[in-house]
């Protein structure tokens, strides 16, 4: 079963390379049969492997990658139910967007590019998954912010694609940085990199206190910049220049998991190191910070990327308030319903060629399956029972209760509550009402496309229906709590946000422009629609700090120390040279005699130095 | 028996004084004939036989009559004198250090080892036979390359 | 301080005897001719000194001997053309002439 789990991760990974070129070389659509037959064979290992862990096993196998001295650099895999559950959704997910992504890039001259990057991403992923050590994690980790880049910068000849992809590369290498660091802290004190190993550690209490909550920290700053936490999160805003279906799999279903995963893998270690209340902290503030935006935001994708941040900050609440279920059991959930959101949005976009949703109206009538689908995902995103959002969300806000933060608990209520305000806001606009021009030209989607869509509704059922087992095997004693009256609260909370977007965006009973004329509103509304001006103030730091202040000194460095030494090497061996030549007189007795008398002068020099 | 190293040693010096200073090529070739055949003595004295045959065959053999015919062709003109301060500075100085590392070295001497021709040719065969077929190559290489080199001038002068 | 008949010092000192003459003639003579034999004379001084060696560590330097002999005959045939040569153009002496090995 092992070497099935390698093969899953390690065909995709040097396998996608392989398609590009046969496809280069033959029929460039052949990369889409080679990537679906690829990832399908992950798909059906990692199901496999997940009823098998289901049943009671757990794989781990481990060998010895390099070594010098005495320095054992280790290499391995390890499945138990938490990874399982990530793993399997993680291939399932990659298998249904490789499929989706035929009908997608239909038009894309270069598809070959396109599924070799994808397939390579989700070797990655998947990597990073079953993965048993913190080095094998990161280089997965950095295998998938490469990847990231490239299909953000797909379409490399589109400027705002190239500085987006630069800005996603960027901004998640400053926070790899920060992982790095903490890897190396680790390694240092604990002497492992053993995920196992280091939960055990800390539940023994072996590694100190300080540097436990040292190194703790400096790996949630790598998951901030992979998760798009607070401050970090601009790129993944940007991100969605982007093909919409790497913006479903990447930056809403599975990369962008990868530091919940990360905090979730070593959760035993995050507890012992109480910096919980720093994660708490910071996902209660980016839920925040993303459900605003997600309320003012006009793009399509953009108002679903603030969304998927908003879940991802939510994931960090559940995990920060001491829960580990319940953080991992919303990723799996929020993976679901998110994929199926962004790819009817993808529908939508690909038919309409229209990224502005207040450009759109009335869709329902020429793309039913679509607008179902669509509602089916909001619904889950609001937190409707029996959909699988429901539950994650649910038990997240109870856990932000039961921390006992009351900012963080008012943070996290708003952020639950209005999802579905901009949830149906967003559906209300695209699907009812009259068709306008822009819909009247689209039309249903393929089938192709829109089975993966059905596959992945049918998932958001199954995984609320059956939440039970799947939180068994993340978490063995864990068990959704029953608080009917934060239950009631939350419902008739989200009624009343359900009955705004309803009279502003089905009944248009209120006009937002007349409220927009108000100042107050006006500035309110900008600063939701900047994300309360992160981005500017990250973009100020670069520029007066690192460009101004830090890339003048190495210029200036550069230019009068570095250059400085090296002319003067070469005006040293110039000025020798003037000087020594004259020895060169071109008579042969003049150097025969300068070379025995060297011969004669090195055979005293050994005499002395023996 | 050092009286008969001594006369021999002096004989080479003087000879190999002779071939340096003596104006007339002829004499210069015969004073060269000479140390070569007195060398071969000496090798004889250590104990290698075949060492002073070698010597013999090609030092005084072959080498003494390639000059002979260089000085033929080129014919026995005398030359200008010319001293030379440094180099005779230069070679006293060598001799100088040569000696007191000779004297040096000669006071650890061991009993001579008996090296017998068999085992000579046992040793040959072992370390060195590999040796011998680059160094074919390259004589030949020379040989050609001689040959070639004096042909073109040749050629070019008729 | 006293050598035996059997010391390897006159052996030496025959070498080295021979290695300071050569050397005096190779950096005083103008003569080609001259300079060739004094490179003769070097030579068969190293292969005294190898020889008397030989008496000391064995077979090897009396082998190494065998091939300078027979190298330096080669060489003598390269010296002997490139003298020939030289002779027909400039005369016996070393040509001032050849000097583009300079600055």
């Amino acid at each position: 079963m092992e070497w099935l789990i390698y093969l899953s991760v390690f065909l995709p990974v040097f396998g996608a390379p392989l398609i590009w070129l046969v496809s280069h070389y033959t029929d460039r659509w052949i990369s889409w049969y080679l990537s679906l037959a690829v990832t399908g064979l992950s798909a059906v290992i990692a199901l496999t492997t997940l009823v098998g862990v289901a049943t009671g096993h757990h794989y781990e196998h481990s060998f010895v990658w390099f070594q010098f001295g005495d320095i054992k650099v280790p290499f391995g895999i390890y499945v138990d139910g938490l990874s399982a559950v990530v793993y399997a959704m993680a291939a399932l997910l990659g298998f249904l967007i490789v499929m989706y992504s035929r009908g997608y890039m239909e038009h894309d001259e270069s598809p070959h590019r396109f599924f070799m990057k994808v397939t390579f991403f989700i070797g990655s992923m998947l990597g990073l998954t079953v993965s048993n050590n913190l080095l094998t994690m990161f280089i997965f980790w950095e295998f998938m912010g490469l990847a990231s880049y490239l299909l953000i910068s797909y379409w490399y000849y589109k400027n705002s694609a190239a500085d987006a992809g630069l800005k996603a590369f960027l901004m998640t290498k400053f926070a790899d940085g920060f992982f790095l660091a903490g890897i190396v802290l680790l390694w240092w004190y604990a002497g492992t990199l053993n995920v196992n190993e280091i939960n055990h550690l800390a539940e023994t209490h072996t590694i100190p206190a300080l540097v436990a909550a040292a190194a703790a920290l400096l790996m949630f700053g790598g998951a901030v910049g992979k998760s798009a936490q607070f401050p970090l999160f601009p790129w993944l805003l940007d991100a969605m220049e982007g093909p919409t279906p790497v913006s479903a799999l990447i930056h809403a279903a599975t990369m962008v998991n990868a530091g919940v995963f990360l905090v979730g893998r070593l959760f035993d270690f995050y507890l012992y190191s109480k910096v919980l209340y720093v994660i708490l902290a910071i996902g209660a503030v980016t839920a925040l910070i993303a459900v605003l935006g997600a309320m003012v935001h006009r793009e399509i994708k953009k108002i679903i990327a603030f969304s998927t941040m908003e879940n991802l900050g939510l994931m960090f609440v559940g995990l920060g308030a001491g829960s580990l279920a319940a953080g991992i059991f919303h990723l799996v959930s929020h993976a679901t319903f998110k994929a199926l959101m962004f790819l009817s949005a993808g529908n939508v976009i690909h038919f309409t060629h229209e990224k502005d949703a207040f450009k759109i109206r009335g869709l329902i009538k020429v793309m039913p399956y679509t607008a179902i689908l669509f509602l089916i995902a909001v619904l889950s995103l609001a937190g409707i029972p029996p959909l699988s959002g429901f539950f994650s969300k649910e038990w997240i806000v109870h856990e932000a209760k039961e921390a006992g933060d009351p900012i963080a608990f008012a943070f996290v209520l708003t952020a639950a509550v209005l999802t579905i305000y901009y949830g149906f806001r967003l559906w209300f606009q695209l699907f009812t009402g009259e068709p306008n021009e822009v819909a009247k030209k689209a039309r249903e989607a393929y089938p192709v496309m829109l089975i993966p869509l059905f596959v992945l509704a049918a998932l958001t059922f199954l995984v609320g229906i059956f939440h039970q087992p799947i939180i068994h095997l993340i978490e063995e004693h864990a068990h959704i709590p029953h608080d009917w009256a934060l239950t009631v609260l939350v419902f008739s909370l989200m009624a009343v946000a359900f009955i705004l977007s309803w009279l502003i965006y089905y009944k248009r009973a209120i006009d937002t422009t007349v409220l927009l004329k108000d100042p107050i509103m006006a500035m309110l509304n900008k600063t939701f629609y900047n994300a309360f001006f992160i981005d500017h103030l990250i973009r100020w730091l670069s520029k007066n700090f690192i460009v101004e202040f830090l890339a003048w000194l190495a210029h200036w460095i550069d230019r009068n120390v570095y250059d400085y030494i090296v002319n003067g090497v070469a005006r040293t061996a110039l000025w020798t040279w003037e000087k020594v030549r004259v020895i060169q007189t071109g008579n042969l007795i003049h150097y025969l005699t300068i070379f025995v008398s060297g011969a004669l002068i090195l055979y005293y020099l050994y005499l002395v130095i023996l | 028996m050092l009286l008969y190293f001594f006369i021999l040693f002096a004989v080479v010096v003087a000879t190999a004084i002779a071939a340096i200073e003596l104006i007339n090529f002829i004499w210069v070739l015969v004073a060269f004939a000479v140390l070569l055949t007195e060398i071969a003595l000496f090798y004889f004295s250590l104990g290698f036989p075949l060492l002073g045959a070698f010597q013999l065959a090609i030092y005084a053999g072959g080498v003494a009559i390639l000059v002979l015919f260089a000085i033929l062709t080129i014919g026995e003109r005398e030359e200008e004198k010319r001293e030379s301060k440094l180099a005779a500075g230069v070679a006293v100085a060598t001799f100088i250090t040569g000696l007191i590392a000779s004297i040096w070295t000669g006071l650890h001497t061991k009993p001579y080892l008996n090296i017998s021709l068999g085992e000579l040719g046992k040793v040959f065969v072992d370390k060195y036979a590999i040796l011998i077929i680059p160094l074919g190559f390259t004589a030949v290489g020379i040989i050609y390359g001689a040959y070639y080199i004096l042909s073109k001038k040749l050629q070019r002068e008729e | 301080m006293t050598f035996t008949n059997e010391s390897m010092f006159w052996f030496l000192l025959v070498a080295i005897s021979l290695l300071a003459i050569g050397i005096y003639g190779l950096l005083s003579k103008k003569s080609i001719l001259k300079m060739i034999i004094s490179i003769e004379i070097i030579v068969n001084g190293a292969n005294v000194g190898l020889a008397a060696f030989a008496t000391q560590h064995g077979a090897d330097g009396v082998i190494l001997a065998f091939f300078a002999i027979a190298l330096a005959a080669l060489e003598v045939a390269v010296g002997l053309t490139l003298l020939i040569i030289l002779a027909r153009k400039y005369g016996i002496t070393f040509p001032e002439k050849l000097n583009n090995l300079r600055w």
